[in-house]
């Protein structure tokens, strides 16, 4: 009976040792995992190399904004590269090292310093960038994935989207021809010289305005705003230059249903922001801004300040009737040997509404004064009502012969209906209050928060 | 029938053999291996740049640089951008140039071939650890990271002297593993060392006895900066230094440093140290055309006041005189001594760096007298060329009425001399041992090598 113990302990020792037997190494996949690598290290190398035309790229930045490059990629590990970062950069064609190997999955380093290490510049001087961060953008980019026209990275350490997509000979031929740069001035152009841009989108106007320079805190980003309920809603993505084109990063803008992904120029005047699905959309241009006035004045939003920084002069090209009355303060001022540096109005805070005349003495320019009235208002119901009687300083006082009835004829107690103003010289974004009872008569300025 | 007495020990053996085999690791087993897919040195030597490095530096002195980027080769916080390729070669060239050669020649080939870094890593920007920036760092007495170059250019002289100074700073730090640095060094500025060093001005330091600031932040620091600066700035930047930015504690400091390092050099390391200041200092003003590192330089500073020359002093025995010079000067002598005076030197005197005086100094019997000329004087501290021209005097009395003693015998020879054409300033002449670098100097007659006069040094009127 014992034998027989032993006999069954035995065998079921050999049965429990014998299943931790280690068999040959068998990969899950059906190659080691050097060999995986070393084909797709090959594989991305020959998609790039193979790019007949070279590519096209747009790369995100973690702090800037949008960077658009050309490049072509050779098989001794040589990159030429043109970029949107200087107007040198989108002309003269610069050359570096690259190579593809493992890291983090397959890697795309830039090795030797090119257009695109600027980005990563951590020497403000380079760039522009923060100290030590640069643009928070990579020198190493790891392999997402390929689609027959275009592949795509992501930045190893900022994680940002680099897009690159196959040009065609002509777009080739485009860049080397230096209309790259030509193509940059344009948009340029554009957004200094045509204002309170928008495009329509159904029923909805929606405003469009870019940076189109590469500062890292707004640089190379374009924005759509729209009012929803009263307030401003906006959508900001940022871009970069291709030869052509404008190309919103990552997936592009999403407004209301749309997804918005590149402009282009039709001509020197005349723009189109085309979404996903192809459609074009004009841009146009609105007198005023489209943005509801109210949605972005009041004491304690974006502007609470209409200011006329040349006390002189009212901003050019605008008929009001206010132009005589202050005219003839600015002559009364000048009679006594006096000039107005600027002249503001200002809303303080919930309830108090302040006139305020900077100026100074001919004879002592660098001593300026303030005259300054104030008073009490409401704000309902898109109204500003001044209520009671101005309270004023002893400047205002003393200058009493100059100001003459300026605050109390034109202001005290007076009923305004704050909105946008519209000039003959665009770009100046006016805004005024237009006097309740006498709508032609309305004092405007710049506006801005101080 | 297998007996009780065998059973057990049977069983348990075999127990034992099957654990050892069914743990067995199969030889088929192939471990994962992606070194070769990501080289620490992507080796690419198709390139004219990759052969040159390999001829001049990897065959050489079996030193690699690494200029192509790789992350793993810095801090993994920081940015820091690629070099531009272009620039590796140049920089490369005033490595083998500003620290290589001088290092060989004063130390020998085997010295360098063993202490040489081994791996030269380039970036093209500095390296910020927060916002201060690093142009250099030296890992484990094997590697030097060398930061900040695509500015890099050989014309620009200032930023040539800042990386080889990096260089040589960081270099110091490997020979420091060698053979440490001497105790008596640690103790010079013991109770000076602080922490905060970035919260000091570099005149703060200076005035303390350092370099710069960051010298301050301890011994080792501090040591590599004792080496850094005179060899790259030059003994005359050293000796100015001391002149204007510190206290006489300071300068006493420096003094003692500058004995210290010397010591480490000649005696713990077997190496000249001023023949290689010397070497260092010629390639920068001979190949780099550094203009701050010439005697002409350094007179416009205001740093050498006299130029004293005594053609009958040893010196001149040692190191050759000019035969023109001396002719020219023997015959003022001669006329002197016509005249029952003893010429014993003759010394310019820069008043300003534009105002020069001759003075001759003479005895009359047993008593020293001087005779003063005044000269107009323009020195260019990039080509050298010198000009004396002969103003009224601005005196009558003493040493100007002594003048008018040996006028007629001035004017003929050492006037006419000084004014025959243009001279070359310049630390001549170069046979001298480097122990008496930028401690003499003088001008060479323009297109006449053999013509030339020079003398020792002075910093005081």
């Amino acid at each position: 009976m014992k034998t027989i113990k032993h006999i069954i302990a035995v065998f079921t020792a050999i049965i429990l040792l014998a299943s931790c037997e280690k068999k040959s190494y068998v990969p899950v996949f059906d190659e080691l995992p050097q060999a995986r690598v070393a084909k797709q290290i090959d594989s991305v190398k020959s998609i790039l190399t193979g790019a007949e035309y070279g590519w096209i790229g747009i790369l995100s930045t973690g702090t800037g904004g949008g960077f658009g490059f050309f490049m072509e990629f050779d098989d001794q590990e040589n990159v030429k590269m043109m970029a949107d970062l200087t107007n040198t950069s989108a002309v003269e064609v610069k050359s570096s090292r690259y190579r593809i190997r493992q890291d983090a999955g397959v890697a795309l380093t830039f090795d030797t310093y090119n257009y695109i290490s600027l980005l990563n510049a951590p020497n403000p001087n380079m760039y522009g960038g923060a100290i030590r961060d640069g643009f928070r953008s990579d020198i190493d980019f790891i392999y997402d994935h390929a689609t027959a026209d275009s592949i795509i990275f992501v930045g190893k350490r900022y994680r940002q989207q680099f897009k690159l997509v196959k040009a065609t000979a002509a777009q080739k031929a485009a860049y080397y021809e230096g209309k790259y740069l030509v193509n940059i001035n344009g948009f340029r152009n554009f957004f200094s010289t045509k204002f309170n841009n928008y495009i329509e989108l159904g029923s909805d106007k929606i405003a469009v305005g870019a940076v189109t320079d590469s500062s890292l805190a707004t640089g190379k980003r374009i924005t759509f705003t729209r009012t929803e309920d009263g307030s401003a809603v906006a959508v900001t993505q940022k871009f970069g230059y291709t030869v052509d084109k404008m190309v919103m990063t990552d997936a592009g803008a999403a407004v209301l249903d749309k997804r918005f992904i590149h402009a282009a120029l039709k001509d020197a005047n005349t723009m189109a922001i085309y979404d996903a699905g192809g459609t074009e959309y004009l841009v146009k241009q609105n007198p005023v801004p489209l943005i509801d006035f109210l949605s972005v004045y009041a004491y304690n939003k974006a502007y609470n300040s209409i200011f006329v920084p040349n006390g002189t002069s009212l901003p050019p090209g605008v008929t009001s009737d206010f132009n005589t009355v202050y005219n003839d303060l600015v002559n009364r001022f000048a009679a006594s040997g006096r000039t107005i540096r600027d002249f503001e109005i200002k809303l303080n805070n919930s309830n108090t509404f302040a006139i305020r005349i900077n100026y100074y003495a001919n004879s002592a320019p660098t001593t300026v004064y303030l005259a300054e009235a104030l008073s009490s208002y409401t704000f309902e119901d898109g109204i500003i009502k001044l209520t009671g009687n101005l309270s004023i300083n002893g400047n205002w006082n003393t200058r009493a012969a100059q100001i003459g009835d300026f605050g109390t004829s034109f202001f005290q107690g007076k009923s305004f209906r704050p909105d946008w103003v519209s000039s003959t010289v665009p770009g100046l974004n006016l805004g005024g209050l237009y006097r309740v009872d006498q709508p032609t008569a309305f004092v405007y300025g710049v506006m801005r928060r101080s | 029938m297998i007996s009780k007495f065998f059973f057990k020990p049977i069983v348990y053996s075999g127990l034992l053999i099957i654990l050892l085999n069914s743990c067995r690791k199969d030889d088929k087993f192939t471990p994962i291996n992606m070194n070769d897919l990501n080289p620490d040195v992507p080796y690419n030597a198709n390139t004219e740049l990759d052969q040159w490095l390999k001829a001049n530096l990897l065959d050489v002195y079996n030193s690699e640089v690494i200029y192509r980027y790789s992350r793993y080769h810095h801090e993994y916080d920081r940015n820091i951008t690629p070099i531009d390729v272009d620039r590796v070669q140049p920089f490369m060239e005033t490595v083998i140039g500003g620290f290589a050669n001088p290092y060989v020649a004063v130390a020998g080939m085997p010295f360098m071939k063993v202490n040489m870094p081994k791996q030269w890593v380039l970036y093209g920007s500095s390296s910020y650890s927060s916002t201060t920036a690093y142009w250099g760092s030296a890992v484990g007495g094997v590697r030097v990271n060398i930061f900040d170059l695509n500015n890099f250019s050989k014309s620009n002289t200032s930023l040539v002297r800042d990386r080889l100074g990096t260089i040589h700073h960081e270099f110091t730090h490997i020979l420091n593993q060698r053979v440490i640095i001497p105790a008596e060094f640690r103790e010079i500025s013991k109770s000076e060392y602080t922490g905060d060093w970035q919260n000091m001005t570099d005149a703060q330091a200076q005035n303390l006895g350092f370099m710069r600031a960051y010298s301050a932040q301890n011994p080792m620091e501090d040591f590599a900066d004792m080496v850094k600066y005179p060899v790259v700035w030059g003994p005359s930047w050293f000796e100015n230094l001391i002149r204007t930015r510190t206290s006489a504690a300071g300068a006493a400091a420096l003094r003692a440093k500058e004995q210290s390092v010397l010591q480490y050099f000649n005696s713990g390391l077997q190496i000249d140290f001023r023949e290689l200041q010397k070497k260092v200092q010629l390639y920068l003003k001979d190949t780099i055309k550094d203009p701050e590192v010439t005697f002409p330089y350094w007179i416009n500073q205001g740093l050498y006041r006299t130029v004293t020359i005594a053609p009958d002093d040893q010196m001149y025995q040692d190191y050759g005189s000019s035969d023109v010079f001396n002719t020219v000067y023997n015959n003022m002598k001669t006329y002197m001594a016509g005249l029952g005076r003893t010429l014993l030197n003759m010394q310019l005197r820069f008043n300003t760096p534009t105002s020069l005086t001759v003075r001759l100094n003479y005895l009359s019997g047993t008593s020293a007298f001087a005779a003063d000329y005044d000269f107009a004087f323009a020195t260019n501290a990039n080509t050298g060329i010198t000009t004396f021209t002969k103003v009224a005097q601005s005196g009558t009395t003493g040493s100007y009425s002594n003048a008018q003693i040996f006028v007629s015998g001035f004017e003929t020879t050492i006037q006419a001399y000084l004014t025959s054409g243009t001279f070359i300033a310049d630390w001549i002449p170069l046979s001298a041992p480097a122990s008496v670098y930028a401690k003499i100097a003088g001008f060479t007659k323009s297109g006449e090598p053999g013509n030339y006069f020079y003398g020792t040094l002075g910093q005081t009127l």
